[in-house]
């Protein structure tokens, strides 16, 4: 005979297994998108993410076979790097600060019926260092818009001070401007915590024209100067 | 007094411009910058980087529709089924030609009239480029496909071997060299690795069409031939593919570039 508790945990046995198998709502296939990834340098890991729908078996089987194709990702991966970093030359003069752009990974994901391809490269200071923030122009500035958004994310701490035009959305530290969206003029400033950029990060950019130093000089030469006239008088 | 005071401009004088000559040296060369950029192309910063974005996307869609055909090619149960799939591709290249011509006037008449930028011209156009490519690569593997069938298939399917090498002709040469320009411009001066086709496609000596879709998993990974798929109507090329979802590969990488701008 089969007593109630046993009969109890039996069919607690199975609300719990039933439980388990509910299927959880998948996660929505990612959209395509640019995001910047901050540090407090002001260097930044860029992400470019490219999606494809697999509306067939062939479609899905051309995917898996990319996936597969190690040394195309990584051709894919040295040709982004190269591109962008045309676009950092280019951005180099117009802010007058140094960037170089190198290739850092490329993965492919399948999502239910959408194929994910993720390229991302480092590109050194992409952000300028101002006092206390750091601020990001070009290359948004002067006629970024694609059909993509682009986020920005702060680094640790930060918040963003400024921002032209206004992010779409805002929060968890990230910053968003909807696909479409024109950004002539772009400029985010970030604010460090405690008012302050940590010590080095400042000493990796160096903004300094020539000439500079020299002036500094020539300035302290006519400051002794006038004490000296002045002593002697 | 006098004479400490004499001394004092000279001295402001003399350090005023040993301090001013290099600041004018430096300006002059950022003038000259400023002069060259403009010169150069007529691309802003923002607009290259848009372009360099969506170049990217259009060649990832690229490649997928080149696979996507070698996929279908062979997974032809047979030379009629092959037909089917060269005669779709072959009018697919048609209407994608077409677009292309339509979007190449477009632009050009925009840019004429103001409406964008010779920036936003340039970025749009290397996108042109990219897709350009891909019709010249998807004839390319047509051509090459349609090489292997036999003129019963060919007349079935309205498909006329000249007819596909005059597209390949056609893509090569659409929107003239402003095209390419573009492209080169966009990207900098660097043009792609190798914009041929990813996927190869022949006919074999047993006079079946035989297709290389690199990274492909089939049944032929494990023989001699490779990742080479037949599309004997024998030989039913496994893809391999499942319903996993989540299946993610990663590749790392050390492309150092160039370093940027000479300060």
């Amino acid at each position: 005979m089969i007593s109630n508790r046993v009969i109890a945990t039996v069919l607690a046995g199975l609300v719990v297994c039933s439980l388990a198998v509910t299927p959880v709502a998948a996660a929505d296939p990612p959209e395509p998108s640019l995001v910047i990834d901050l540090d407090e340098t002001g260097d930044a890991q860029v992400t470019l993410t490219t999606t494809y729908d697999l509306d067939s078996e062939e479609e899905a089987a051309a995917f898996e076979s990319l996936q597969s194709d190690e040394e195309r990702r990584a051709e894919i991966l040295d040709q982004f790097a190269v591109d962008l970093q045309s676009v950092a030359d280019a951005a180099s003069e117009r802010t007058e600060r140094p960037m170089v752009v190198t290739g850092e990974d490329v993965t492919t994901e399948r999502q239910d019926d959408v194929g994910v391809l993720r390229v991302t490269v480092h590109w050194t200071d992409l952000a300028a260092i101002e006092g206390d923030r750091l601020v990001v122009t070009e290359p948004f500035a002067s006629g970024y818009e694609t059909d993509r958004s682009l986020s920005i994310v702060v680094p640790d701490g930060f918040t963003v001070a400024d921002a032209t035009p206004m992010p779409d959305d805002e929060g968890d530290g990230t910053a968003t401007w909807a696909a479409g969206t024109a950004l002539d003029g772009f400029q985010v400033s970030m604010e460090a915590p405690d008012g302050e950029i940590e010590a080095g990060a400042a000493d990796a950019t160096d903004d300094s024209l020539p000439g500079f130093g020299v002036v500094s000089a020539a300035l302290a030469a006519l400051v002794g100067a006038t004490l000296v006239a002045r002593r002697s008088n | 007094m006098r004479r400490t005071v004499a001394a004092l401009v000279a001295l402001a004088v003399v350090v005023s411009m040993v301090a001013a000559a290099p600041m004018a040296v430096a300006g002059q060369a950022f003038a000259q910058d400023d002069e060259n950029d403009d010169d150069e192309n007529g691309v802003e910063p923002g607009e290259q980087f848009a372009g360099v974005v969506a170049v990217h996307e259009s060649e990832f869609e690229g490649e997928m529709s080149e696979r996507t055909f070698g996929v279908k090619i062979a997974q032809s149960a047979n030379a009629s089924a092959q037909g089917e799939v060269v005669g779709e591709q072959v009018r697919d290249v048609e209407q994608r030609l077409d677009d292309l011509d339509e979007r190449v006037a477009e632009l050009e008449e925009k840019r004429d009239n103001g409406e964008i930028t010779e920036g936003r011209y340039q970025a749009e156009m290397a996108v042109v480029a990219s897709e350009r490519q891909t019709a010249a690569n998807l004839a390319a593997q047509s051509e090459a496909s349609a090489q292997g069938l036999d003129n019963q298939v060919l007349d079935e399917n309205n498909i006329n071997v000249d007819a596909i090498m005059a597209l390949q002709e056609r893509a090569n040469e659409l929107g003239g060299p402003a095209v390419a320009e573009a492209a080169q411009t966009i990207a900098g001066g660097n043009g792609p690795a190798d914009a041929g086709p990813r996927v190869e496609i022949g006919v074999g000596a047993d006079g079946t069409v035989g297709v290389d879709i690199p990274g492909l998993h089939d049944e032929s990974d494990d023989d001699e031939n490779g990742s080479e798929a037949s599309a004997d109507a024998d030989a039913e090329t496994d893809t391999g593919v499942d319903a996993t979802d989540d299946d993610e590969t990663t590749v790392d990488g050390e492309t150092d570039t160039e370093a940027g701008a000479d300060y």
